[in-house]
């Protein structure tokens, strides 16, 4: 297909997709949550958060690929790295706009920094946040330019870090819920971003290497990269799981309840199959790997958000058994167009050539 | 007007917020001990019947400070015969929406056929003195009062949720704005007419109007508290299960019910420390 069809229809995909989003941000503004979301008391965390998740998780990755690339190849990752960095920032942005639309009263979102409580994880992210967006919209803008200042590089990657390790602490900390609880939920979050960062960059090389051959340089190491972040995933998933199912407690039965679903989707599909897919390195099936990651990593973060609220923590007369949710369409929207977001604005910015360094466009 | 109560929020909290944050609670305590109610009770008889002479607790203990009471409950599953009495007076009290229950009550069964019994178990919120709920709060709009209840402020509630999720006995609900009349073509009365939770007013226009978009929780009808009465469950419940009071007040009913070796506490064991006690 001819290069401006491809980018046009990409853009009308994309604008179709962020309209669809306009749509359900209007209908939850105008109607509220109530027949427009389907989360509950019991389940009180739904499709928004988890895009939310998924979407900033990949961002984070992407940020750790330019640093372990800047750090240590420097010159394989230069011509993805300004590309990479772009992605980090939209992914950002993608993610808020989902969490956003998930709070009951969004317009007071002012009140994290009018009336912060510091001992709260969720607050912490929020100061962490705004850290991290600063030093990954430098990082950009030092990569455009061809001036990378090692500070930068080192500002965006502890700041992902801490920001990510107390998104994880949201979950960890609450002992309420069995399945999130424990310090192992924290550090596995930043592996995830790790891997699904990985994923998505192997994409990007892989669908822009046609237009920019150059791209092919940072494939190797990239795959690489991937191959060490499934090793890590597979390591501490699966040790979340042992632990889980090896907990006495009341409530640590979900671990058992889920496991065929984490043992298929988590660990056969989501590292067992795209390790032996990246180990090949052929294209094609290194193309593959990258999207069973992605796919089988957005379930995993499903199943994650939504198997803590899967048994009740009390049980009213009426309550079910085991709590179930299906997102409303309103919340599939809002995730159609989070990903519709990155995907309009990467087009545009990869026409208008704001993903290379002005200095390699210059040479 | 609903969206112009919007605007307002935000206009609110944009001009005052900063001196708000560090006086909030103080204003909320102070506004929080009113004067005393003028409830007239007749003398203490032998026979009296138990809510009467909790009544008589409740008024001593208004008179003193807020922070020289707590607030205590306890309740004798023994006597819960399971009727949702409680439930549904806590419901009408409070004008709860559906999906919100401050009060639900559960069912076990207990043992094995043909050994079998029917346990209810009532669960409020425990008002915890370690409650997990307030410190994940991101933006401080839910705490502790001095008198052992945890409170929420529904103008500073972003509605994240995660109060929700740090509960262990899944005490707080959220509010989505739904209502009882939804897909039938008569809205009734009562779904949006004025609560009174904390003692204030609020319309309940739309779901730009608090509490929609809220947590809300079991607070002790702590309105009716501060009116001198007590909370809606305690008077609703026919088998007299529910017991209620001050217990720093040795002499009062809440006192001499709670410290028994039967005594229980739910999820004890997470180290929230519950202020509401079950009797076995």
């Amino acid at each position: 297909m001819e290069t401006n069809t491809k980018y046009r229809l990409t853009l009308v995909s994309a604008g179709i997709g962020l309209l669809l989003g306009v749509y359900a941000v209007v209908m939850i503004l105008v109607k509220g949550h109530a027949g427009t979301t389907n989360t509950s008391s019991l389940s009180p965390w739904g499709l928004q958060i988890i895009t939310y998740i998924y979407i900033v998780l990949i961002g984070t990755g992407c940020t750790f690929i330019n640093f372990f690339g800047h750090i240590y190849r420097e010159e394989e990752f230069k011509p993805v790295a300004t590309r990479v960095s772009f992605l980090a920032i939209l992914m950002v942005f993608a993610g808020l706009g989902a969490l956003v639309t998930e709070l009951g009263k969004p317009w007071r979102i002012l009140n994290f920094a009018l009336s912060p409580n510091v001992t709260s994880p969720m607050w912490g992210m929020f100061f962490f946040y705004n850290v991290y967006i600063v030093f990954i919209v430098l990082e950009y803008l030092s990569l455009r330019k061809g001036r990378v200042k090692p500070w930068i590089m080192w500002g965006a990657f502890l700041s992902a870090i801490a920001t990510y390790i107390t998104m994880g602490s949201i979950f960890a900390i609450s002992e309420a819920r069995p399945y999130y609880f424990g310090a192992l939920t924290a550090v596995y979050t930043p592996i995830v971003a790790f891997l699904t960062g990985c994923a998505l960059v192997m994409l990007a090389i892989l669908l822009g290497k046609d237009a920019n051959p150059r791209l092919q340089a940072s494939l190797e190491p990239v795959r690489r990269l991937m191959l060490v972040a499934l090793g890590l995933v597979l390591l501490t998933g699966l040790w979340r799981f042992i632990i889980g199912s090896w907990a006495m407690a009341e409530g640590y039965e979900v671990f058992a309840i889920t496991a065929p679903r984490f043992l298929i989707v988590g660990v056969v599909f989501g590292i067992l199959l795209p390790a032996v897919l990246a180990f090949t390195r052929k294209t094609s099936n290194l193309f593959l790997a990258a999207v069973t990651v992605l796919v089988t990593q957005f379930v995993s973060r499903y199943d994650f958000v939504l198997d803590g609220f899967l048994v009740p923590v009390f049980r009213g007369l009426s309550d079910p058994p085991f709590v179930h949710y299906t997102p409303a369409l309103n919340e599939v929207l809002i995730a159609v167009a989070a990903a519709s977001f990155v995907l309009f604005f990467y087009a545009i910015a990869e026409k208008k050539g704001a993903l290379e360094s002005t200095l390699s466009q210059e040479g | 007007m609903e969206r112009r109560e919007a605007i307002k929020d935000i206009g609110t909290i944009v001009a005052g917020a900063a001196l708000a944050a560090s006086l909030d609670l103080a204003v909320s305590t102070e506004a929080e001990a009113k004067e005393t109610p003028e409830v007239s009770l007749p003398g203490p008889a032998p026979d009296e019947d138990v809510i009467i002479t909790m009544q008589r607790d409740l008024l001593k203990a208004l008179k003193k400070p807020l922070k020289d009471r707590k607030w205590s409950m306890t309740i004798d599953l023994r006597k819960c015969i399971g009727c949702h009495a409680c439930t549904v007076g806590c419901i009408a009290e409070n004008k709860l929406p559906p999906g919100v229950v401050y009060r639900p009550v559960s069912e076990e069964e207990i043992g094995a056929s043909p050994n079998v019994a029917i346990r209810f178990l009532p669960r409020p919120c425990m008002q915890c003195d370690n409650p997990p709920c307030t410190v994940v709060c991101p933006v401080k709009a839910t705490w502790k009062r001095e008198d052992g209840i945890v409170v929420i402020d529904y103008d500073q509630c972003i509605g994240c949720r995660y109060c929700l999720v740090a509960c262990p006995y899944g005490a707080r609900s959220a509010n989505s704005g739904d209502l009882y009349t939804d897909g039938t073509p008569h809205r009734e009365a009562y779904e949006t007419s004025p609560t009174y939770e904390y003692g204030r007013k609020r319309v309940r226009k739309s779901h730009f109007s608090s509490p929609v978009g809220n947590a809300m929780k079991c607070h002790f009808c702590s309105h009716r508290l501060d009116a001198g009465m007590l909370p809606m469950c305690v008077t609703t419940c026919v088998g007299r299960a529910t017991y209620f009071g001050d217990v720093r007040d040795p002499d009062s009913v809440i006192a001499k019910v709670t410290f028994k070796p039967n005594a229980w506490k739910f999820k004890e064991g997470l180290g929230t420390k519950p202020s509401v006690t079950y009797l076995l």
